[in-house]
C-alpha cells in the first residue's frame, strides 16, 4: 500500500488519542469536553480526504507531492490532537492528586506511602514540563522519531494515573493516621488543661495559705 | 450543491475560541443537530476556562 508507514502512523495516532480522551471524560472535573483535540482532528480528516481525493482520482489536477504533504500535515494536526489529550489528562491527574493528597499532613503521607516524597512529585514535575513542551512545540510533524515521543507519554500518564491510584489505596490508612494524629493532639491539648488548672489551683491555695 | 469537487483544496472554516458565548448558542441550537450529548448540553470547557485551571493546578505544589 502507498504510504503505508504514514497510514500506519495516523491509525495508530488516532487510537492513542481515543484511548486518552475515553479515560480524560470519566476522569474531567465536570465530566466535561475539551473540545480542542477534536478540532485538530476534525482538520486531520480534511488533510486525509484531500490525499485521498488525489489518491482517487477525484482531484484530477492534484500531484502525488501534494497528496505526500496533505497526509504529513493530517499527522501533526494528530500529534496535536494527542498531546492536547495528554495535556488535559496529566493536568487532570495533577489535580487529583492534588485535591486527594492536600488534606493529609507529610508526616501521614510519609507514614502511608513511604516512598512518596523521594519518588512521586518528583517524577509529577517532570511529566507536566515534558508535556508543556512538547504541547509548545508548533512543529510537531517535522520531527522525527514523535511517535516514540506518543508512547513515552502513554508511559508517564500511565504513571500519574498510578500515581493517583497509590493515593487512593492509601486512602484509609492516611485517614487513620489523620485520625490518631487528632486524637493525640486533643490528648495533648487536655493535659496541657488539666496541668495548667492544676497550677492554677495550687498557685491558689498556695497563695491563700502563704500570704 | 453541485461544486463539491471545488472545495477540495479549500481549507475547513475556523471554529475560533470557544466561549460561553458559543457554549451558550450551542446549547440554545441543540435540539437542531444530531452530536456529543457533552457538547448539546454545554459540558464543555472554554478556552479561557480551560487555561485559567490548567495554570492554577500546575502552580499549586504537590502535597
Amino acid at each position: 500500500m502507498e504510504y503505508s508507514k504514514e497510514w500506519a502512523e495516523i491509525v495508530e495516532l488516532q487510537q492513542h488519542t481515543k484511548n486518552l480522551i475515553l479515560i480524560a471524560e470519566e476522569y474531567d472535573l465536570n465530566w466535561n469536553d475539551y473540545l480542542q483535540p477534536f478540532l485538530e482532528q476534525r482538520s486531520a480528516l480534511d488533510h486525509i480526504c484531500r490525499t485521498m481525493a488525489v489518491k482517487t482520482g477525484i482531484n484530477k489536477d492534484g500531484s502525488d507531492g501534494e497528496a505526500y504533504e496533505n497526509l504529513n500535515k493530517a499527522k501533526g494536526h494528530l500529534y496535536r490532537a494527542f498531546f492536547d489529550t495528554a495535556d488535559w489528562l496529566s493536568t487532570r491527574f495533577r489535580s487529583l492528586i492534588i485535591e486527594e493528597g492536600s488534606s493529609y499532613n507529610s508526616d501521614c503521607i510519609k507514614k502511608a506511602i513511604p516512598n512518596y516524597y523521594s519518588d512521586i512529585p518528583p517524577d509529577i514535575q517532570k511529566i507536566n514540563t515534558k508535556i508543556a513542551d512538547i504541547r509548545n512545540n508548533k512543529d510537531i510533524a517535522s520531527q522525527t522519531g514523535t511517535i516514540n515521543q506518543v508512547n513515552e507519554y502513554n508511559n508517564l500518564i500511565d504513571k500519574l494515573r498510578g500515581y493517583y491510584e497509590i493515593i487512593i489505596e492509601a486512602k484509609e490508612s492516611l485517614e487513620e493516621l489523620k485520625n490518631e494524629q487528632r486524637r493525640k493532639s486533643w490528648k495533648s491539648i487536655i493535659i496541657q488543661i488539666v496541668v495548667g488548672l492544676l497550677i492554677a489551683v495550687v498557685g491558689t491555695i498556695v497563695g491563700a495559705v502563704f500570704l | 450543491m453541485k461544486d463539491w469537487k471545488k472545495v477540495i483544496n479549500v481549507k475547513m472554516p475556523e471554529v475560533g475560541p470557544i466561549t460561553k458565548k458559543s457554549i451558550d448558542e450551542t446549547k440554545k441550537n441543540s435540539h437542531r443537530f444530531r452530536g456529543s450529548t457533552r457538547v448539546s448540553t454545554g459540558r464543555v470547557w472554554t478556552d479561557r476556562e480551560y487555561e485559567i485551571w490548567r495554570e492554577k493546578v500546575l502552580n499549586t505544589p504537590l502535597p
